[in-house]
């Protein structure tokens, strides 16, 4: 098995961040300490944090082991957590660190230790981890030329879709890229180069952005990027023929750097 | 006798060399491994919801993200680094390593889930075998509700619809190295 180099490395690089800021004031916090910290709102729990972080490797990274069974035979066995059996490991080291909620809070998302807290965790982390690696890879330079653009597409469907089509409106004028809306006006494509200031304009548009120009854009969001290859991406007027392809100008290094200072 | 002479002048080799800079093997193989991982991508996202219409853990949609692309002067790979997949593509025994017995969902509510998620949840011996349940209404003791059955383990068929066709696979890379290397040669 190839491991996701890019997404293990970006997690790999990430420090452990205990706070005791809530959501809106980790928001606050620089975009790129976020980026380069694993953290949760209100939690200290330092252990806890090391556990989240293995975990979410394990599921990112999932390997193979050899070994022998009741029966005495050799076996080649998966190894690696999945959505649920990581939501009980968490709930474990949680119980085991002697975690236990505030009657007011229990149950909810400020339970550590609540389904929507420990799902959101999982999820959010992973997603950051691989959007990362995804982000590094389209825009290699092997890559750029070839694939100038990136789509912008749903993975997830939703009960409740947020307006992603006016999200895009409102971050292409934000961006000051006519052809990103364009090319969803005309061809019905969410679509822009990857040297567009859209792309990070999405990652800090509202709320519930996460402040990174690569996937997830949002809290629980189900959109996802493509490579638009050079065709598709001329048809759709992003580029001239014969134009030369810019890679994103986010510097992808900074992706890997470990962080030490301390929220 | 008048001698005939001809003069060969090499045109192929600086026309070659400025393939190679414009396209070389690495690029080549950059191109196939997205193309491919494309291709990959969307056939996931396309098989759609569990057989029972029972709320989605988004499995394949997952699957999806966590296919990654690398690739080298010799070599372009595609690859899903998700917990579940290969086995559903191999097939093959599914047994517990670290309890005693799976707990395959049978309802619901407990699809995505395990029997650590209901905390009232017990266990209960029938002649059809071992199951977790836990109860329905928690006043009257009324009504069971089956949510797990237990297993020393199941058997999957091999799937190849999870991955597409080794000829789309095959095509999509022959189709991504002659677009790269016409588009270079124009």
């Amino acid at each position: 098995m190839t491991p996701f180099q890019q997404a293990l490395q970006h997690l790999g690089a990430k420090a452990i961040l205990p706070t005791s800021l809530d959501s809106a004031g980790l928001r606050q916090l620089d975009a790129g300490l976020r980026r380069q910290s694993f953290f949760s709102a209100e939690t200290v729990l330092d252990g806890y944090l090391q556990r989240a972080k293995a975990t979410v490797e394990s599921i990112i990274n999932p390997t193979e082991e050899t070994r022998v069974n009741d029966q005495g035979e050799t076996v080649s066995v998966a190894v690696g957590y999945n959505p649920a059996s990581a939501r009980e490991a968490l709930r474990n080291e949680l119980a085991r660190l002697g975690y236990a909620p505030a009657e007011d809070i229990a149950g909810t998302i400020k339970d550590l230790s609540s389904d929507a807290r420990l799902n959101l965790v999982v999820k959010t982390n992973v997603e950051l981890a691989q959007g990362a690696g995804h982000f590094v890879q389209q825009n290699d330079s092997d890559v750029v030329e070839l694939y100038p653009a990136l789509e912008l597409v749903r993975f997830e469907q939703r009960d409740q879709p947020r307006d992603w089509e006016q999200r895009w409106r409102i971050c292409a004028a934000i961006a000051n890229d006519p052809q990103a809306l364009a090319a969803m006006e005309l061809h019905g494509h969410m679509a822009a180069l990857k040297s567009s200031a859209i792309w990070q304009a999405l990652g800090d548009y509202g709320d519930d952005s996460l402040g990174n120009p690569y996937p997830p854009f949002a809290f629980n969001s189900g959109m996802w990027t493509q490579d638009v290859g050079r065709a598709d991406a001329t048809a759709w007027g992003l580029v001239s023929p014969g134009q030369r392809a810019a890679a994103t100008g986010f510097d992808l290094g900074s992706l890997f750097l470990q962080n030490r200072r301390r929220a | 006798m008048n001698a005939i002479t001809m003069r060969i002048t090499d045109s192929a080799t600086p026309a070659l060399e400025l393939l190679r800079d414009k396209m070389s093997p690495k690029k080549l193989h950059a191109g196939i491994a997205t193309a491919v991982k494309r291709l990959v991508q969307a056939h996931l996202l396309g098989l759609g919801r569990n057989k029972r219409n029972w709320p989605t853990t988004n499995f394949w949609p997952r699957a999806a993200k966590s296919t990654s692309a690398d690739w080298s002067e010799e070599s372009a790979t595609v690859s899903i680094n998700q917990i579940g997949v290969a086995q559903r593509y191999y097939g093959g025994w599914i047994k517990p390593q670290t309890r005693r017995a799976l707990t395959i969902p049978i309802s619901p509510e407990a699809y995505g889930k395990t029997a650590s998620d209901f905390p009232e949840a017990f266990l209960v011996n029938t002649k059809k075998g071992a199951y977790i349940v836990q109860r329905e209404n928690k006043r009257t003791n009324a009504h069971l509700q089956f949510l797990f059955k237990l297993s020393k383990g199941v058997y999957q068929d091999p799937d190849p619809n999870v991955l597409p066709a080794e000829t789309a696979i095959a095509a999509t890379a022959i189709n991504e190295v002659e677009r790269n290397l016409e588009a270079a040669l124009s």
